[in-house]
């Protein structure tokens, strides 16, 4: 759980819930942080490329979540959790690039030998742009699209945490997931 | 873009996915018209629509896998840095931990997600067909087991290279090199399928070469034991990861799959490697769509001049049925070994049929509307349905002892292909003494498959005809022809072969008597029966150098059109099959005296033999020999003489000063110099053309009047009356024995002869 010095997680939740912005970014932090350490050491034990973001997500809502949430806070906590996520791969996507330009081993591309013929490989640092992209056209199909990839809900849940029908969420998700696709496609 | 634009996108998106896809084309026109950008990102979002793949949640679950700090060690390996991930799990490049010498290699480790029974179930098989296959062109297994916490792995040779295309194109390869480097491919691949491995993954990222310049065939991470059970679940995971681009089409309906997949997946590779392309264009990921291109469109033919056996060669390989393609790893090598060595590709017997298919593919059934495509659509009908027959014949075939004579038989045609001089370069005709060899024992050859043996004896006829002695092959020829008509009976294809070579080669040698009828019983059956193939054309071609030799220029000109026609018909306008009919065309044409038409033929020939490349010699010089004399009665000599120089000194390379071949080069050439004055240099050459068939045995052919009676009217012109009457009255003698009476040929005998009596007088 958390240090003593923190604050409940669920009285954050309720009180980011009921507006309280500090309180918000208090749970952001705590999930950002505690998502970063999670990915580590679970990535240390050797996880591969199959390692869904779901698992992960789900792994510190058992974590942070050690009680007893309303529904609301739960959904609340997915979308939280599901941003920091995002957050926590584009950090690293960023570290590893200036790594990279700080010279060190040549990266070996995933394309060239060990997934050719795969669908294209896509940088995490063009998805996170093409998402911003997307908020500002329909700001509803982002966060869709957000909880359902970074946070690896359900359609069900993302309808629920959006307060929308389920037929909507899917038709949200096949019409952003085409756009960007073509939007990935427009930056290569 | 703009909130606006967005949600315009999004309305036009949600019409088009309640359309059909000929109404969603139709919506993207419209909105093209109205704004061209949004039309492209309309189409682009449909097209990622109909994906299955999604290229961000993938990417996303990378992103996921590829921040894992690396581990300290697997086994008995220190991990040195990640390599990348594949299907089932990651790569490390590792050194050897517990040893003096620094050995890097690459180890290959199930990942967490990966870590199923199936996944070590497909790591234990991959260390078990690694461990049976020592080949220098095969990265070899160097260690496998499980780690401290259990989890398998497998360690390989690391080879530190680049692959193969990256490596023909950095170090600018040409065609040849590109081609040896393949060879070591082949060589891989077979070693692996005589151990009963196959790969199921070929593809350029598979083959590198390391920095010895060393192939390596890498990752037979779905490679399969032949005759091992295989679990049905394995299907889809197998056509999952298996690269669309290099799939059989059996991989890709998910049907088992043999070494005649890896075949399949080495032809599009080498296509790849020649090309630079691949032969199909695969955006999908869909199954369906994968499955509709690989197993019915055809690929185009390779680019560029002279790479029509290459293309053969690459179509076998990628035959659609498996039993069509090279039968082995081994024999594709051989074959590409033999377009290396200039000896013709047995690829190229298929490739006729190759060509109609995708002449068919062209012009589907239903598109057939012009009168062009339906006149072509009579000849494809009968070429199916023959096909047809001829898969079940194989398929049969394969079961009985007649498919062991026959690779028997293959074998000796091979080897009897280097003895033809027309076919090779100067350096293989010594082979003379081979020839005779194999006559002598052919006796006991195949005594239980008389078609075997009939099919031997036509080839061993056909290289001693082409050496120029004329009995033996003849001799050869009538006794595979009595077999052929005995065993496969009088009206059938082998019968139609041996009666169209054996009557060419009479003509070829003046016994027009004995040509006629079988030449014309060959093209009648092969009329009736056969396929619209080059066979045809070449019977139709054979039968207009009989009525040239009978003096009838104008049927023959008929004849010779048409197998023109044919030619071009099935091989396309620029196939070499079309230069005989086009050579002889220009002859009959030059004997109706219409010189400047005769001149454009034999030109066209001409280019076309120049234009292959690897023709051969002794064909070009005949071209050469008949443009000098067009040349020469046109009046234009320095042409004329340039000509028949070249001619001549090609068939002196092939044949050798002293052949009988060699014979109306001499005279052409000779009558060149007569023309420029130079009469005693031509009567020289012109007796020499003589003793050349004295010496053959063969001064009784009509060849032999032909020469004789040029050298009558060298001495005519000289006014040397009895030294004419005494070549011109054994020549006329011996052309009455062969020309019907009142040809035209005849009297050019008879013409010369009373005009050396009117000199005498």
């Amino acid at each position: 759980m958390t240090g003593t010095s923190d604050p409940p997680l669920t009285d954050l939740l309720q009180r980011s819930a009921a507006g309280d912005g500090a309180a918000r970014d208090q749970v952001w932090h705590q999930v950002h942080d505690r998502l970063r350490r999670l990915a580590q050491a679970r990535l240390a034990k050797e996880s591969a490329a199959q390692c869904q973001p779901t698992e992960l997500v789900h792994e510190a809502y058992l974590k942070l979540a050690d009680l007893e949430l309303a529904p609301r806070d739960r959904e609340h906590f997915y979308a939280i959790a599901a941003n920091a996520m995002r957050q926590v791969l584009v950090d690293q996507a960023r570290a590893r690039n200036r790594a990279k330009r700080g010279g060190g081993q040549p990266a070996v591309t995933l394309n060239s030998r060990f997934a050719d013929g795969a669908p294209p490989v896509v940088d995490v640092l063009d998805i996170d742009r093409a998402i911003r992209a997307l908020e500002q056209a329909d700001a509803r199909k982002a966060r869709a699209v957000v909880l359902s990839y970074f946070g690896g809900l359900t359609d069900d849940e993302v309808a629920e945490t959006l307060s929308v029908s389920p037929a909507t969420i899917k038709r949200d998700l096949r019409t952003a997931r085409a756009w960007l696709a073509t939007a990935l496609d427009a930056d290569h | 873009m703009q909130q606006g634009d967005f949600q315009r996108l999004e309305r036009w998106f949600e019409r088009a996915l309640a359309c059909d896809a000929g109404e969603r084309d139709a919506l993207v026109r419209e909105l093209t018209e109205r704004d061209a950008e949004l039309g492209r990102r309309l189409a682009a979002m449909l097209a990622a629509d109909n994906r299955d793949a999604d290229p961000v949640r993938g990417a996303i679950g990378t992103a996921v896998g590829e921040n894992t700090p690396l581990p300290r060690a697997i086994g008995p390996f220190e991990v040195i840095r990640r390599l990348g991930a594949g299907g089932m799990g990651v790569v490390y490049l590792c050194r050897r931990r517990d040893h003096d010498f620094d050995q890097q290699v690459a180890v290959k480790r199930l990942g967490a997600a990966g870590d199923s029974d199936f996944a070590r179930q497909r790591l234990r098989m991959e260390r078990r067909v690694l461990a049976g296959l020592r080949h220098p062109n095969i990265a070899q297994l160097i260690d496998g087991g499980e780690d401290d916490d259990g989890t398998p792995y497998v360690a390989m040779e690391y080879v530190e290279g680049e692959t193969i295309d990256r490596f023909a194109a950095r170090q600018a390869l040409n065609v040849r090199g590109r081609v040896k480097l393949f060879l070591a491919l082949c060589e891989a691949l077979q070693f692996a399928h005589r151990n009963l491995v196959v790969h199921r993954d070929i593809k350029a990222a598979n083959v590198q070469i390391d920095r010895h310049g060393q192939l390596k065939l890498l990752d037979f991470g779905i490679a399969k034991l032949l005759g091992a059970v295989e679990a049905n679940t394995e299907v889809p995971t197998v056509a999952a990861s298996m690269t669309p681009h290099y799939a059989s089409p059996e991989q890709v309906r998910g049907e088992p799959v043999g070494p005649a997949s890896d075949i399949y997946s080495m032809g599009v590779l080498l296509y790849e490697l020649l090309s630079g392309r691949r032969p199909y264009e695969i955006n999908t990921t869909r199954a369906t769509e994968v499955e509709r291109i690989v197993c019915e469109s055809a690929p185009p033919a390779l680019p560029g001049r002279g790479m029509a056996d290459l293309d053969s060669i690459v179509a076998c390989a990628m035959h659609k049925d498996p039993a069509r393609r090279y039968a082995s790893a081994a024999e594709f090598g051989d074959d590409l070994a033999r377009w290396l060595d200039g000896r013709p590709v047995h690829a190229r017997a298929d490739s006729t049929l190759y060509r109609l298919q995708r002449l068919v593919r062209r012009h589907p059934f239903g598109a057939a509307t012009t009168a062009l495509i339906s006149v072509l659509l009579i000849g494809f009908g009968s070429v199916m349905a023959w096909q047809a027959g001829e898969l079940a014949k194989q398929r049969d075939a394969a079961e009985t002892e007649a498919r062991v004579a026959n690779e028997t038989s293959d074998f000796l045609i091979e080897l009897f292909a280097v003895s033809d001089p027309r076919e090779s370069n100067p350096a293989d005709v010594r082979a003379r003494d081979l020839l005779e060899r194999a006559a002598e024992r052919l006796p006991e050859q195949l005594a239980s498959d008389p078609l075997g043996r009939a099919r031997l004896m036509h080839v061993i006829g056909l290289a001693f005809s082409n050496l120029g002695d004329q009995d033996r092959g003849i001799e050869l020829l009538s006794q595979a022809l009595g077999l052929r008509e005995i065993h496969a009976g009088p009206e059938s294809a082998e019968t139609a072969d041996s009666l169209n070579r054996l009557g060419n080669i009479h003509r070829r040698f003046g016994r027009l008597v004995e040509a006629e009828p079988m030449l014309v019983r060959a093209l009648q059956w092969r009329q009736v029966n056969g396929p619209v193939d080059h066979d045809l054309a070449d019977s139709y071609n054979n039968v207009g150098l009989l009525q040239n030799d009978l003096g009838h220029y104008v049927q023959a000109e008929q004849t010779l059109r048409r197998s023109i026609e044919l030619h071009r018909q099935v091989g396309g306008p620029e196939t070499e099959q079309v230069t005989a009919p086009l050579h002889n065309l220009s002859l009959s044409l030059r004997r109706q005296g219409r010189l400047d038409e005769a001149r454009t033929a034999s030109m066209e020939a001409l280019s076309i033999k120049r234009a292959a490349g690897d023709w051969s010699l002794s064909s070009l010089a005949v071209t050469l020999a008949a443009l000098a004399n067009i040349e020469r009665e046109r009046g234009d000599l320095p042409a004329a003489l340039a000509h028949s120089e070249e001619s001549l000194e090609l068939r002196e390379e092939v044949f050798g000063r002293d052949n009988v071949m060699i014979a109306s080069g001499l005279v052409t050439h000779a009558e060149i110099l007569n023309a420029l004055g130079r009469s005693k240099d031509a009567e020289r050459l012109t007796r020499e053309a003589v003793a050349l068939h004295e010496s053959a045995g063969t001064l009784d052919s009509l060849r032999a009047a032909g020469v004789r009676l040029a050298l009558g009217r060298l001495l005519i012109a000289q006014s040397r009356p009895d030294a004419a009457r005494a070549v011109l009255q054994p020549a006329l003698a011996s052309a009455a024995r062969e020309l019907p009476e009142g040809s035209p040929e005849l009297e050019r005998f008879r013409a010369a002869l009373s005009e050396a009596s009117r000199q005498a007088e």
